[in-house]
């Protein structure tokens, strides 16, 4: 299992955060699939770097289907977030997707979107305990 | 000492009731609170429990986006507002809680 910095949040690091910013962490956890829950949370997502603070996303549990480049959106009608994705990477934000999540759904990291990193749910809870707002959607 | 409160869901959801009583017992210890509906939490502005927290110095604020998207109508004592209102919610409050 590949090992990564579980104190790195988005480009920013939680030991050296600039001062009056905060982590936020928005856990998208629910299917994409018959509601528009998920695009709001990456809507709202997108929103909270307004103050300038750092904003990561982490998809689990069913949630991990909408870090997938095999969602297609179009084909229901349902809201395309391609452009929140683009966003998060301009801006730098960590997109990151539970390994057991990823591998019970059958998504391989190379289908993941750019930007998102698959992780391990004891990363993730590193990151959750280090994180000053996280915001289950 | 300020509590951030998002609400996303509407008010048949047990959060509603959550909500109310968590802001209500936050005021009277002499704590602001903010609370930010979004998604079908727009629809709280319906509950008639709901505005009296604004009543008693609650602030409110919701995504226009999201109650355009419902037909939710403007209400006295509520700012419809923006993502950028939450995002001020979020960094200058002391707690934050999601609903």
């Amino acid at each position: 299992m590949k090992q990564i910095d579980t104190k790195q949040v988005g480009t920013k690091q939680v030991g050296t955060k600039q001062v009056g910013t905060k982590q936020v962490i928005i856990v998208i956890r629910h299917s994409p699939f018959n509601t528009s829950r998920n695009a709001e949370g990456l809507r709202m997502s997108v929103g909270l770097t307004l103050k300038n603070d750092v904003v990561s996303v982490v998809f689990l549990g069913d949630g991990v289907y909408h870090a997938s480049t095999r969602l297609n959106p179009k084909l229901i009608g349902a809201h395309i977030c391609d452009q929140e994705f683009e966003m998060f990477n301009m801006l730098g934000c960590g997109l990151f997707a539970d390994e057991i999540a990823l591998e019970r759904a059958g998504i391989a990291e190379s289908e993941l979107r750019d930007g998102v990193k698959g992780i391990s749910a004891s990363e993730i809870a590193d990151m959750l305990a280090a994180a000053d707002v996280v915001i289950p959607f | 000492m300020k509590l951030g409160i998002l609400l996303t869901t509407d008010p048949t959801h047990e959060n509603t009731n959550t909500v109310l009583n968590l802001s209500q017992t936050a005021r009277e210890a002499g704590i602001d609170v903010a609370i930010f509906l979004m998604h079908n939490g727009v629809y709280n502005l319906t509950h008639s429990l709901f505005m009296e927290l604004a009543n008693a110095g609650v602030e409110i604020s919701l995504c226009a986006h999201n109650a355009g998207q419902r037909g939710v109508g403007k209400v006295d004592k509520v700012l419809f507002g923006s993502q950028y209102d939450l995002a001020q919610i979020v960094h200058e409050c002391d707690r934050f809680l999601s609903f």
